[in-house]
């Protein structure tokens, strides 16, 4: 167990962790019908998942320590967004026909610049279809995801962790999970759809030129995180002093 | 036609969520009727930020804004009870959601520099709405650990709704709002049959029979108020039976 500043300052953490991890995430609502590079779905949406996914992986180690709960943590969400991105690039390129392009780095717009995937330096240019932002995520927007996803699942973990360590002198171990549970979700939906008003509803990950934004992130959810944990910490000291009304 | 202000709508949802948690916490389960404001003024608020074109999608908004509610009322109840002081409990759950609520809206107005009319106001409203709505389902549903998860995502479904499945060039406020009167008194409805079936329910079952029967009275008179709504709003691009020019 850990001591309640200790684990407000992870709560805090957890929430920076879990806002900035929506940028590192490639998704776009038009990436349903082939228009842009991108899981089909909006950015705070996808994370959020992502991060569930994640809390749940770290729900089965509460018992064995921070470590394997943050490991736990960050490893479900990444497993659950590849099995994603694979699926998604299946449908993308089996069943419409299209492949993996990214939309910023075949015009040259990418963090990095250049046509050729950072990573694999496969050529974009001339893969992408008229009319579009691209399609399907390719290996760089994978990589990034995986980090997006990585990171996210760890600060929804430390939240869990947290909150867990919090309460847990207060209630039984049953309902602490399930409290800090519902509490990690909370907080980690709260921080997921900060990002989406700067991403704008779509993003390839840290190969968008987006990313150059993340300072404002971070500031919203250094701040909306900091709000939230020190209420919780102040709660939970009120029911672990017996101080219930 | 006029449409109702957000303070209006809120300052009414206020005194009736207040009236509501009081009531069920002193054993009057049909209070919850007087629940049903506060999700209109949830998805009033929800439609006052979408409407703009935020960036991210209705159904963030709504999961933002009960994340927020749900999150201050799950807190709060591991120290404030609220069956023995529901007005104490209340009272802290809203203050903190008010608290959060405004902080992030202020944040995406002033931080990330969203160019949206009253942001602040909208985020406050969603988070305090939801945070009473939660208030009272847990009152009624007891603190079963188990049941938070489910009320958190019965309540944002009614909340993202309305607005979501108005949306599109004919949408008005008063046919979103009746959808979501239509959609409150669904979930409550839901939490009555829940509370019946769980049998942990803080109140006699004759409380759950009650909330069932008055919801599903609320539930038949919105859904023909709406059905008819919708009829007389479509009436320009409905088959009549006649062409055009004989119409």
């Amino acid at each position: 167990m850990i001591d309640p500043v200790t684990a407000t300052i992870m709560i805090i953490a957890g929430g920076v962790l879990v806002g900035v991890c929506v940028h590192f995430i490639p998704a776009s609502a038009t990436g349903a019908m082939a228009a842009a590079t991108g899981i089909a779905t909006g950015p705070s949406m996808l994370s959020a998942g992502a991060g569930l996914a994640g809390i749940y992986a770290a729900a089965y180690s509460i018992d064995s320590g921070l470590a394997p709960v943050i490991i736990s943590g960050a490893v479900g969400s990444a497993l659950m967004l590849l099995i994603t991105i694979l699926c998604g690039n299946i449908v993308l390129a089996f069943g419409i026909g299209t492949p993996p392009v990214s939309g910023q780095t075949a015009s040259g717009k990418s963090t990095f610049g250049g046509t050729k995937d950072i990573i694999t330096g496969f050529e974009q240019e001339g893969y992408r279809s008229p009319g579009t932002d691209g399609h399907g995520m390719p290996f760089q927007t994978v990589v990034s995801g995986t980090i997006g996803a990585l990171m996210g699942g760890a600060g929804g973990a430390l939240v869990f962790y947290a909150v867990y360590s919090m309460t847990l002198p207060a209630i039984s171990t049953e309902n602490a999970v399930a409290l800090a549970g519902i509490v990690a979700a909370g907080v980690f939906l709260i921080n997921s759809v900060l990002p989406a008003y700067v991403l704008v509803g779509k993003t390839e990950g840290m190969f968008d030129m987006k990313i150059r934004s993340m300072h404002r992130t971070f500031i919203s959810c250094l701040v909306t995180s900091s709000i939230v944990a020190c209420v919780i910490y102040a709660i939970s000291w009120l029911a672990v002093s017996g101080v219930v009304a | 036609m006029k449409e109702i202000q957000i303070h209006t709508l809120f300052g009414a949802a206020l005194l009736s969520g207040i009236a509501g948690i009081l009531l069920i916490g002193h054993g009057i389960s049909i209070g919850i009727v007087f629940l049903w404001l506060p999700f209109l003024s949830a998805a009033n608020s929800i439609r006052g930020m979408a409407m703009y074109g935020l960036g991210t999608g209705n159904a963030s908004i709504g999961y933002w804004g009960t994340a927020v509610g749900a999150t201050s009322a799950f807190v709060v109840s591991l120290s404030v009870s609220c069956r023995s002081t529901p007005l104490l409990y209340v009272a802290a759950v809203v203050a903190i959601s008010l608290v959060i609520g405004l902080a992030t809206g202020i944040l995406a107005d002033k931080v990330i520099r969203m160019r949206i009319p009253r942001i602040e106001l909208n985020s406050a409203v969603i988070a305090m709405s939801t945070a009473m709505i939660t208030a009272g389902s847990l009152l009624i549903l007891g603190s079963d650990y188990g049941l938070y998860p489910f009320i958190y995502i019965i309540i944002t479904l009614a909340v993202l709704h309305p607005y979501n499945a108005s949306t599109g060039a004919g949408e008005n406020q008063k046919r979103t709002l009746l959808l979501a009167l239509v959609e409150a008194c669904m979930t409550t409805l839901v939490i009555g049959i829940v509370a019946m079936l769980a049998g942990r329910s803080s109140i006699p079952i004759s409380g759950d029979v009650a909330i069932v029967a008055a919801s599903a009275c609320g539930l038949v008179i919105a859904v023909v108020a709406w059905y008819r709504l919708v009829k007389s709003d479509i009436y320009e691009i409905r088959w009549t039976g006649y062409p055009p020019a004989e119409h």
